[in-house]
């Protein structure tokens, strides 16, 4: 998969620089950008860091209004707080509205998003007024509610981003106090609909992963705590389990993703392949101490059946579509350490075992980042090269504060280390050989 | 195409109008049809990033002892809780009883029971009603901390349904 992409419109902006230096004609940049599904011609007069920049004024305006709100005047009657804020959310709306209609659309849609910060600012005047100190999970949801409309009716990707937001914010809220908020499904389909038919929008394509994954973390919280309904909601160890089974899901996703003629699928498969790969070199790096493999030695694993149930679905999910893009094997080698893991520190109580797996961690995490060193250079993907670089080492900084064992017991392991680190230089260095034969 | 969003849009303009219109009319519902009670109140003075300034108020009837529940099914986080109140000799309103099941007849408050150490606590759970934060500007904040540093009174609105708001608060004289 190549990250390029996520670089097409610099690239395509580059190109024009090429075109006005005479170096290239505009026919051959236009070619380029091809190459990457760009238009050449748009992508120069992108105006995204406008549509940004704007957006980001109009948050401060709320903040400035919400912090206006902050200093609480008793002095100007109730009435007249709330009716001018009311008024000013429904004024901005309606000047929105016919924006929206007889002007620009996107000027409309961006007066949409600060009538719904000033709508969001009504509700946190009623909250104060009305002293409603400990509901504000309400007071969120309802702003959240209020602007999932103009998302949905426009299928502007920054609206939705907005209600999203709100959403996860509610729903944060909601399990910090015990709370399940079952209607966050609802705020999940909307997001869907509007990536789906909307413009493109990686944030928001990163957004609805975030939400979908936490939304079936928690559900599974929630069906847990209903077998022992004294417990709060809360992660469990099999939560852990579920979310590398997602993750691996994610990752064969986005290969799968690639396959899909449309180029904005490529973008986000280029996006969350890169996004997959980052959390998996943080999760070896902090399995990479002895620490978290004890604690999932001790815990309780009082839901064995139900996680494994999930997993299992999960995992046939990933085999499925590991089919069509020829990670058959790779995806299932990565599914079988992560099961053996699984088995090993949900059965066995026996703490020995975690220096063990504390080992094959740190000998993952070198093969990780010879394995990005090797496709950052035969693939010229420079954000992998220094990715495995970094991986190697932090790896060896971490082992050399951390040592595995005694003195002895480190120096074996950082030998071989360099001996996997040399193996595989010299390997790179036949093949390239190889490469350069006639 | 063009008249059906825009209808769409004034629609939903029109809902966020009817929201904060629901929220008002919920929030002063006590106000209008509520019996006002006077309870003892210990204030905390925190500040809400957003909303400014507040007093946090504690009450005798925030903790509920898990033996006054005992009788009823098993309890969850999160669950509604009826707490009565019965009137003193001073005037001054106090916990009676509590119950999941709504009171058909009494002053009575509708909370909830919440915290992750809910469970912790061997003897109480912690009950919250809505009427914990009153918010004031930061000179009166600072006033009303002094002022109550011994504690205060609070009045409460207490609709039919058990619905409370905080109305005001004041030292205890």
């Amino acid at each position: 998969m190549r990250l390029i992409r996520l670089l097409k419109h610099d690239l395509a902006r580059e190109a024009g620089d090429w075109v006005d230096d005479g170096v290239i004609s505009e026919a051959q940049a236009e070619l380029i950008c091809a190459r990457y599904e760009v238009d050449y011609h748009r992508a120069r007069q992108r105006s995204m860091g406008y549509n940004v920049l704007v957006g980001l004024a109009y948050l401060f305006i709320a903040l400035a209004l919400i912090t206006l709100i902050g200093a609480n005047w008793e002095e100007i009657p109730r009435a007249l707080r709330m009716g001018g804020l009311i008024a000013l959310t429904l004024a901005t709306q309606c000047v929105a509205l016919r924006i929206y209609f007889t002007g620009d659309p996107r000027r409309g849609e961006g007066l949409f998003l600060l009538g719904n910060f000033f709508f969001g600012a009504s509700i946190i005047l009623i909250a104060q007024i009305y002293h409603l100190g400990e509901y504000m999970p309400d007071g969120v949801f309802w702003w959240a509610l209020g602007c999932l409309p103009f998302a949905l009716i426009t299928r502007s990707p920054w609206l939705a981003i907005q209600a999203q937001v709100l959403a996860l914010l509610w729903f944060f809220l909601q399990v910090s106090m015990g709370y399940y908020p079952a209607l966050f499904p609802l705020f999940i389909a909307a997001s869907l609909y509007v990536l789906l038919r909307g413009r493109a929008s990686t944030v928001l394509m990163l957004l609805l992963l975030v939400s979908i994954g936490f939304w079936i973390e928690y559900t599974l919280s929630e069906f847990w705590r209903s077998q022992q309904p004294w417990v709060g909601l809360k992660f469990y160890p099999e939560n852990l389990a579920v979310a590398v089974a997602l993750f691996i899901l994610l990752y064969v996703f986005s290969h799968w993703l690639a396959l899909r003629g449309a180029s904005v699928a490529k973008d986000y498969a280029a996006v969350i392949s890169v996004w997959c790969l980052r959390f998996a070199l943080v999760s070896l790096l902090v399995f990479s101490f002895a620490f978290p493999w004890e604690a999932l030695i001790e815990a309780q694993w009082e839901h064995r059946l139900s996680m494994w149930l999930v997993v299992a679905a999960m995992a046939a999910v990933t085999l499925v579509l590991a089919l069509p893009t020829r990670r058959l094997l790779s995806s299932g080698l990565l599914l079988m350490f992560f099961v053996g893991a699984l088995i090993t520190v949900s059965t066995s109580d026996n703490q020995d075992l975690a220096v063990y797996l504390q080992v094959a961690t740190n000998f993952a995490l070198i093969s990780c980042g010879i394995w990005l060193i090797y496709r950052g250079i035969h693939d010229g993907i420079s954000h992998y090269f220094f990715l495995g670089v970094m991986s190697i080492l932090i790896t060896a900084l971490l082992r050399y504060i951390d040592l595995i064992g005694d003195y002895l017991g480190a120096a074996l392991i950082f030998i071989l280390f360099a001996g996997l680190l040399l193996g595989a230089a010299k390997y790179w260095k036949h093949h390239q050989g190889r490469e350069e034969m006639p | 195409m063009k008249k059906g969003l825009t209808y769409a849009l004034g629609v939903a303009i029109a809902a966020q109008f009817l929201i904060l219109v629901g929220m008002y009319v919920k929030a002063q519902m006590p106000l209008w049809t509520g019996e006002s009670i006077r309870v003892k109140a210990i204030p905390v003075d925190p500040r809400s990033l957003f909303r400014g300034n507040y007093a946090r108020l504690n009450y005798d009837f925030s903790r509920v002892a898990k033996s006054a529940l005992a009788g009823d099914r098993q309890v969850r986080e999160g669950e509604v809780v009826y707490v009565s109140l019965k009137k003193d000799p001073s005037g001054l309103y106090e916990f009676s009883a509590a119950s999941l099941e709504k009171p058909t007849e009494g002053v009575f408050l509708k909370g909830r029971i919440v915290g992750g150490n809910a469970w912790r606590a061997k003897h109480f759970y912690r009950v919250k009603y809505s009427i914990e934060a009153y918010f004031v500007p930061k000179v009166k904040a600072l006033q009303l901390e002094r002022e109550l540093r011994d504690g205060g009174i609070a009045e409460l609105m207490v609709a039919p349904s058990g619905q409370v708001t905080l109305k005001n608060v004041v030292g205890d004289d």
